[in-house]
């Protein structure tokens, strides 16, 4: 809008974005500064809403006691494996989607999309039944194939977007030049859409990273439990340790929160299927 | 789904027209998608489809592995025990309202965002932070933040005079829906902020010339212009924060436990529990056959007016 604002305005939006911003970080500060505080404080009336005094016992417990540099490394492991084995699946469909003609291409992608839309929940069962029987349960690979099948949806539909851009005569010319298909594939497009494929394979870990359902239902030790998880185990018999949940909370947010700040531009396309740019 | 223009707007990512193919080519696409679409259709369809199908039909116990033929009987047992329907209404309930409020409220944000004014990219970072944390540890905190008695909102209300006393927010069925809404609502406007700032901040500047000639008010202007601007990634944004919605089960998790009184069990919840706490398998697995069924023909009917009719422009 090119209008002039009237200083009304002006004190208007100021006020209505403050409250807003404010409204947005309650949650998160909280989570912060219970994390910083000693476990007897973190549930008082009034509330303190300052970290006094500053104590490191959430992070340092969670640390030192409750496996959590195990449950950290499990979350990586599964989101970074997961999320190579979508790419690897999803970049050669995508180029095919984006590339050729074939029969009922367009009921294909939308049954892949389509699974983008069933609750977890609903396919549990038969997935832990399945696991089960080829020991796959309370394995890391299990849940590196599990957040594959969630991600490879995504993967070609926005790689599939990203492809549609590279001008078609780039290949075709290389491909005049007497080059094979494969090759035009590994030299021309692949480096091409590479900027796009790092952009997904961050989308990829920050959609999974704080997945809990499946996580939950799919482990049962530390071996292959993911920090969501870990994050929920914290809630005993002796109550809920606060402190030591919001401590989890903070180290897992920091990741993902550079994530998406810095790749702010490609998030539209990650959540809407590469559909708007 | 006829392979006619509701072909998922491919309209909307290629203006292109498709390239004249040769026989070779057709089998290339398929070789390439293959991999992936049989890994996509064998475990993520058919086979959870069909097991949820066949479980669906017997009364299977985990612990003793035995299972016994029951016909419709499970399916019988889901409608006339009163607790699976009431999460389709619970989940369902929220759903509306938490989309309701989360489509307003992003899009609200979304215009001031998307004006020009200082500071302009520090209030975008802050109001997609929420984006950024774990969903169940959100729920403990929302847990802190409104526990009862030592409520962190009670007491920024009761300074705001606004109510006296504590209120009962999670021992009172009405009360924990908003609650869990409030929660949703926290970590998901951030979610609609995004795409529809991205649908606004692509509207060119030409488009507003006519309201500046006719002098057309700001309301006006929003109307007849931003809206229909933006009536496509609007439409997708709340098609796929609806399905989403249907998932939900992390905050319940976290925050209710599916109470009180089963007024904030959702349907993955009220799936969970009958599958993986009662060991009900035979209940979670028609429960599922009917979620599918419901979610199959609500996105049939929503993709096909979205794509089907009308020409889709991102």
């Amino acid at each position: 809008m090119v209008r002039r604002e009237s200083p009304a305005y002006k004190i208007f939006r100021a006020a209505f974005l403050i409250f807003f911003i404010a409204v947005f970080l309650l949650p998160i500060w909280w989570m912060i500064k219970t994390s910083l505080i000693a476990r007897i404080y973190t549930v008082v009336y009034p509330p303190h809403y300052l970290p006094r005094p500053i104590e490191f016992e959430g992070y340092v417990r969670v640390w030192e006691h409750q496996g959590i540099p195990t449950y950290y490394f499990n979350t990586v492991f599964v989101n970074v494996v997961g999320a190579v084995l979508a790419l690897v699946l999803g970049i050669p469909a995508a180029y095919a989607a984006s590339r050729f003609e074939f029969r009922q291409k367009d009921n294909i992608m939308f049954t892949i999309l389509s699974t983008r839309f069933l609750p977890p929940a609903t396919a549990l069962v038969p997935i832990f039944i399945l696991f089960k029987w080829v020991r796959l349960v309370d394995s890391k690979w299990g849940l590196v194939i599990a957040y594959a099948g969630l991600n490879v949806p995504i993967v070609i539909w926005v790689l599939k977007s990203f492809m549609d851009e590279i001008p078609r005569a780039m290949e075709e010319s290389y491909l005049l030049d007497g080059h094979s298909r494969i090759k035009s594939f590994f030299n021309i497009i692949i480096p091409l859409s590479a900027p796009g494929i790092a952009a997904m394979f961050m989308i990829c870990n920050f959609l999974t990273w704080g997945e809990f359902l499946i996580a939950a239902v799919l482990t049962t030790t530390t071996s292959a439990q993911t920090l969501p998880v870990g994050a929920a185990m914290l809630e005993g018999d002796i109550g809920i340790l606060w402190q030591q949940i919001a401590a989890c909370g903070v180290m897992a947010a920091v990741p993902i929160t550079l994530i998406i700040i810095f790749f702010q531009r490609y998030l539209v396309r990650g959540f809407s299927f590469g559909i708007l740019k | 789904m006829e392979a006619e223009k509701s072909g998922l707007a491919y309209s909307a990512v290629t203006q292109e027209t498709a390239v004249p193919t040769r026989k070779k080519k057709k089998s290339k696409g398929y070789l390439l998608i293959w991999p992936a679409f049989a890994f996509v259709l064998f475990f993520l369809i058919i086979y959870p489809f069909g097991y949820n199908v066949y479980q669906s039909f017997f009364e299977y116990s985990m612990l003793t592995d035995t299972s016994r033929f029951v016909g419709f009987g499970n399916y019988i047992g889901l409608f006339t025990k009163i607790d699976y329907l009431r999460s389709l209404w619970t989940g369902g309930l929220i759903a509306v309202v938490s989309l309701a409020i989360e489509t307003v409220l992003g899009l609200a944000i979304a215009i001031v965002l998307n004006q020009k004014f200082k500071g302009r990219v520090v209030a975008r970072i802050l109001l997609i932070l929420p984006l950024g944390t774990i969903p169940v540890i959100n729920g403990y905190m929302f847990n802190v933040l409104f526990f009862p008695n030592a409520s962190v909102v009670d007491h920024i209300l009761n300074f705001l005079g606004l109510v006296h006393g504590p209120i009962p927010w999670l021992q009172d069925p009405t009360l924990a829906r908003i609650v869990i809404i409030l929660l949703d609502v926290w970590q998901w406007t951030s979610f609609m902020i995004i795409i529809l700032l991205a649908g606004l901040s692509a509207i060119p500047e030409s488009s507003y010339e006519l309201a500046r000639l006719d002098n057309m008010s700001k309301w006006t202007t929003f109307w007849r212009i931003t809206l229909p601007k933006i009536k496509f990634p609007l439409a997708l944004a709340m098609l796929i924060r609806g399905m989403d919605l249907l998932k939900f089960f992390d905050g319940v998790f976290a925050l209710t436990k599916g109470g009180p009184q089963s007024a904030t069990e959702t349907v993955s919840f009220y799936i969970f529990r009958t599958g993986f706490r009662t060991f009900n398998i035979g209940f979670a697995s028609a429960a599922s056959v009917i979620v599918w069924a419901i979610i199959w023909v609500a996105a049939f009917i929503v993709i096909t007016k979205m794509f089907g009719t009308s020409e889709a422009k991102a």
